[in-house]
């Protein structure tokens, strides 16, 4: 239970906070709104990437 | 989870999300295009004219720029004013005796200097896909649709939260199993965009959902609120109302230290018979959508009552940035679109699950079905 609730809390307390941070103003805190949201995207995006490489290795 | 509720919260996340499949892809390419909406007017030239550089020339009164209007649109006169970003002064007229904002024609004005903005004649291509995001071309009943569709929608996420850990309890974070058949490969994918976006699409869900049901909230404050404002600040309209400025003046001394967001003439549905109703609004990005309206007195411009906004239109006002993502510069854009094409990734890929379904399942019943679903967590072989 634990482990499979571990990246999917960690992402959402990212976005969440990330969401939240944008809104307070400019400069450090559009840095945070744009980790927050960035890195679970970025995260996707290396999921993908490295299980297609294995997959297809051409 | 016990089996039966395992398989009622299967069959809810499976009805609620089919309910809004195609209502949703319609959203996400459509909000997709509207991330982008200024960029977009800019570059099929519909955008709004770079504003003049403000010159060394005194700023126009208010009041000139309501008489100019007034003089483009015999016959009408002043409802409303709006005051944006870049001077830009949009100034509303109607007919004389109608309450209603939305029977009346705009006319926008650069307030540093005067000049009208030359605003696009007819539809913009940006407008035209707004009101497909809004309400399908339906008006308000559309608009409302959308809504309910959007309760569905944050059903659908939550009941898709609570079936992640039973199927994804003996597989890794973000397992794609490349190779496998189709029903799994999407499965997979719908697992990781799904979860991945949860919070993202909750938030942007639920605040579109409420700025669906925008104009009932309106609709709620000017019958309760409003409304007794109006009972509790009787009288006549005035024979002649003080000018606008002087209105705008009175309220900022009673309020300092804020700009105007709106003013609301006498008459109208956001005012008193006898009251301007101007609205302000402070600078940074979240005071800018704390809104306090003061009631100035048309007839000898003292301030008869000031007043905060209830939650519900707090929570409306706020809704806005976190639904459009644009609070934060060019790299929330791009996230926000990213974001946007990973919902209808999910949503493709969910459907692509359910159509791959085992059919036997229509024979022996859900049970059937939902083992099929477990097999793909690796509950059975």
């Amino acid at each position: 239970m634990k482990g499979t609730w571990r990246m999917p809390l960690l992402l959402g307390a990212l976005s969440l906070g990330g969401l939240a941070a944008g809104i307070f103003g400019d400069g450090i805190w559009d840095w945070l709104c744009w980790l927050g949201l960035g890195i679970p995207v970025a995260v996707v995006a290396r999921h993908v990437w490295r299980q297609w490489r294995v997959a297809r290795p051409s | 989870m016990k089996a039966s509720t395992l398989r009622t919260w299967y069959a809810i996340h499976r009805w609620t999300s089919l309910i809004c499949t195609l209502n949703l892809l319609v959203l996400c390419l459509t909000g997709l295009l509207l991330i982008f909406h200024d960029d977009i007017d800019d570059w099929l030239g519909q955008g709004h004219p770079e504003a003049a550089m403000a010159q060394a020339g005194p700023t126009p009164s208010v009041q000139s720029l309501i008489e100019v209007a007034q003089a483009m649109h015999v016959g009408q006169v002043a409802k409303s004013i709006f005051f944006g970003d870049e001077h830009v002064v949009n100034v509303r007229v109607g007919p004389p005796g109608e309450p209603k904002l939305a029977i009346g024609k705009s006319v926008q004005f650069n307030g540093a200097t005067g000049e009208r903005n030359n605003t696009v004649p007819g539809e913009t291509f940006s407008g035209f896909i707004l009101k497909l995001h809004v309400n399908l071309f339906l008006g308000l009943p559309g608009q409302l649709f959308m809504g309910v569709m959007g309760i569905i929608f944050v059903l659908s996420l939550v009941s898709g939260l609570i079936l992640y850990a039973p199927f994804m309890r003996k597989l890794a974070f973000g397992l794609l199993r490349f190779g496998k058949t189709t029903r799994v490969v999407n499965a997979d994918f719908h697992n990781l965009f799904g979860i991945v976006v949860m919070v993202w699409a909750l938030v942007v869900g639920l605040t579109g959902t409420f700025l669906s049901f925008s104009p009932l909230i309106l609709g709620l404050w000017q019958k309760t609120e409003l409304q007794h404002l109006i009972e509790t600040l009787p009288g006549p309209k005035p024979s002649r109302l003080i000018t606008v400025d002087r209105a705008i003046n009175a309220a900022q001394t009673a309020v300092p230290g804020k700009d105007i967001a709106y003013v609301f003439y006498p008459g109208t549905e956001y005012s008193t018979g006898r009251h301007y109703g101007v609205v302000l609004r402070g600078h940074t990005e979240l005071e800018k959508r704390v809104f306090t309206i003061a009631m100035v007195d048309a007839g000898n411009g003292a301030v008869s009552a000031v007043r905060g906004m209830p939650w519900y239109l707090q929570v409306l006002l706020l809704s806005g940035p976190f639904h459009f993502g644009n609070y934060a510069g060019l790299p929330l854009q791009i996230l926000w679109a990213l974001l946007t094409i990973m919902t209808a990734g999910a949503t493709v890929t969910g459907f692509v699950v359910w159509l791959k379904r085992h059919r036997r399942s229509k024979v022996v019943g859900g049970e059937a079905e939902l083992e099929s679903a477990l097999s793909l967590s690796g509950e059975k072989t």
